[in-house]
């Protein structure tokens, strides 16, 4: 639709601001999906988007806001944010989850007091209500809140139309009356519209529902109580951490990897070496190009050989444990963990996308609630939280060891380098957990479409990230190879990188390459031979502590400030070093 | 007897009498949790999940002790 200037009452005449607003996890990136046709990230669980995402569409500028609880609750950074696009917004969707209205509703009210006129209401994820036998009455709904309200189920497209229509339609107030910005609580607001499934769940009498939903409440219910049982449960998170490392290390690594290594080596790389240097001759920028670290060579094969299968693998795997739900029930086991921390549930969140790339985790700091979580949880991920890339490479350095004792040990020395950093940082600051409330979403079967734009976003995102910078890392290391630098860099470390960490003294070129990007280092330890089970084990642990990468510590720099940013790259620095010598003494004996 | 969430075994049902103080009742109510209320343990360990309505909800121990209870 295009704009029109035909008519003074036409709604698509000007451009609107339309602000989605709503709980975590009710769906909003999908109703903004829907409406732009443009793809935004969605999981199963709270705190998926903690930043704004913006699209242009035929009704004007759509924003998609973080999940917020209430307007005047404790998410404090996350509502400034919010409210201030609500402000200035000319429609406000308020999302709704139809499984959760009881919750819901207690938002809705607080818009509706203060921006009546400009809401639509959207009940979202309404076949999952109706699965569980949950009537929703949207024509009573809409009467008793006096705004137009909008039945969808976003993923899969449906009430698009009557969305875009309520939008179109809200340029004015809306013509009914208003009962909810009265005192009327939600209870009654409820009873009117689902009073078969409120009064029923009121009372728990859930056998009232019908054989089908109980019985499917029933099986949940009962899968939730073994996923959260300290056996059970954490036996299953073994498994998953165990598949990982099967798939990455083995089947990737060991298999397409490989294959896509020799072919890359058998054709490609003869091929244009050829082409380069009949070309150009032999000179540096040949060098630069086709040498030991050439652009169109050592970065073309790291990036598409190596990092691309790896990465597309680790993210698959992602997005089938966030959509499935899962995560929320690690979040739960892992609680007793973090409170030792002085944390509390939340900072798997971050942390979990801290795993996925270190500047996100840290931006999504922002949904812990006190400012001594935030600086624990942004100090754990810069020190002991390996990125992606980096994880992958790993998984497949230790899978050559062909010996599960030895990724045992490596995630038993991150655990306790995680335990002792967060201990420590947490005496340094004042301050108590903050209370820990979460909802727990239903667990479901994982969409592979919204698996399918997950991994293919977040892949080209990686490759548009890394590309550039490993061309100019291949170029500027050719050129530090050929001026001495790095022979001179080998023997003024190899006290450190030989004695210390008992590893080979090309180790010392991994330092500058762990300063630019984290996986860049892994890379280069992957390409290195190294003999034993123990110098692989100490070559892990020294790269997954190294400093964080340019993009980590800017972020770190704007969210947590330069004495943190500081801070937190001279520590890591020290750290790797350390605790790489006392793994490499310790795992010799 | 009025009893905290923490108090309830697992499996135990009650009713929500009263939060322990203001904030805490914004919070819980922020989440859909409200006086009168019935809710369910599900499962109980360093961090508690109740079930309530169609959905559950985890919470700390912590919060749980402002939650109180009727059997």
């Amino acid at each position: 639709m295009s704009h029109c200037d035909h008519c003074h009452h036409c709604p698509f005449r000007r451009q609107y601001k339309v602000v989605l607003v709503g709980h975590p996890n009710v769906g909003k990136s999908s109703i903004f999906n829907m409406l732009s046709r443009r793809y935004t990230e969605v999981s199963n669980y709270a705190g998926t988007s903690v930043s704004v995402t913006t699209a242009r569409t035929h009704f004007g500028t759509l924003v998609d806001t973080p999940g917020i609880h209430s307007l005047a609750g404790s998410d404090a950074q996350i509502e400034e944010i919010t409210k201030e696009h609500i402000d200035e917004a000319d429609i406000v969707i308020n999302v709704v989850n139809a499984v959760t209205l009881d919750r819901d509703l207690i938002l809705t009210k607080q818009l509706l007091q203060t921006y009546h006129s400009k809401v639509v209401v959207v009940v979202n994820q309404a076949d999952e209500a109706e699965k569980r036998g949950i009537a929703i009455d949207y024509h009573e709904l809409s009467k008793t809140l006096g705004v137009k309200v909008v039945r969808t189920v976003a993923i899969r497209g449906v009430g698009k139309k009557e969305l875009v229509l309520a939008i179109m339609s809200n340029v004015g107030p809306y013509n009914l009356p208003c009962h909810a910005s009265s005192s009327s609580d939600v209870a009654t607001i409820l009873s009117r519209c689902m009073p078969h499934a409120y009064y029923h769940e009121h009372h728990g009498h859930h056998e009232h529902h019908g054989h089908g939903h109980h019985h499917r409440h029933y099986m949940l219910t009962k899968i939730d109580k073994l996923l959260l049982s300290p056996v059970i449960g954490w036996g299953v998170v073994l498994l998953t951490l165990y598949t990982l490392f099967k798939i990455l290390g083995c089947v990737i690594a060991g298999n397409i990897v490989d294959y896509l290594v020799s072919a890359i080596d058998k054709f490609y790389v003869p091929a244009v070496s050829k082409l380069v240097s009949g070309l150009l001759g032999d000179n540096l920028f040949t060098e630069v190009l086709i040498g030991e670290f050439g652009v169109l060579t050592m970065a073309v094969k790291v990036i598409f050989g190596i990092l691309m299968p790896l990465i597309i693998g680790f993210y698959i795997i992602m997005s089938l444990l966030e959509d499935s739900g899962y995560i929320p029930r690690i979040a739960i086991l892992t609680s007793r963990f973090f409170n030792f921390l002085g944390l509390n549930g939340d900072a798997v969140i971050p942390i979990l996308l801290g795993f996925g790339c270190g500047a996100l985790g840290t931006i999504s700091c922002r949904i812990l609630k006190t400012k001594k979580e935030q600086v624990i949880v942004t100090a754990l991920i810069g020190i002991a939280v390996p990125c992606a890339a980096q994880q992958c490479i790993i998984i497949s350095l230790l899978a050559t060891t062909n010996n599960v004792g030895v990724w045992a040990a490596y995630i038993a020395v991150m655990l306790a380098v995680m335990i002792i950093s967060g201990k420590v940082i947490g005496w340094f600051i004042n301050g108590r957990p903050s209370d820990f409330i979460m909802d727990i979403p239903t667990l479901r079967i994982p969409s592979i479409v919204n698996c399918y734009h997950k991994t293919a976003r977040r892949t080209k995102s990686f490759l548009r990230e890394t590309a550039a910078i490993f061309a100019i890392s291949s170029a500027a290391i050719t050129v530090l190879h050929k001026c001495g630098f790095l022979s001179w860099l080998q023997t003024s470390l190899s006290p450190v990188v030989e004695n210390l960490l008992h590893l080979p003294k090309e180790f010392a070129d991994i330092f500058v390459m762990g300063m630019i990007r984290r996986d860049l280092a892994a890379i280069g330890v992957f390409d290195m031979t190294l003999a034993t089970g123990s110098q692989i084990l100490t070559a892990s642990v020294v790269i997954s502590l190294f400093v964080p990468c340019i993009n980590a510590i800017v972020v770190i720099l704007k969210e947590r400030g330069w004495k943190m940013a500081f801070l937190l790259w001279i520590s890591s620095f020290v750290l790797a070093v350390s605790v790489g010598s006392l793994v490499a003494r310790v795992s010799t004996i | 007897m009025m009893k905290s969430v923490v108090d309830l075994p697992p499996g135990g049902s009650a009713k929500i009498l009263k939060f322990e103080n203001a904030k805490t009742a914004s919070l819980l109510e922020s989440m859909g949790l409200f006086i009168g209320q019935s809710i369910h343990v599900i499962h109980k360990s360093a961090t508690i999940v109740i079930g309530v309505n169609h959905r559950m909800v985890a919470m700390s121990k912590s919060l749980a002790r402002k939650v109180h209870v009727s059997l």
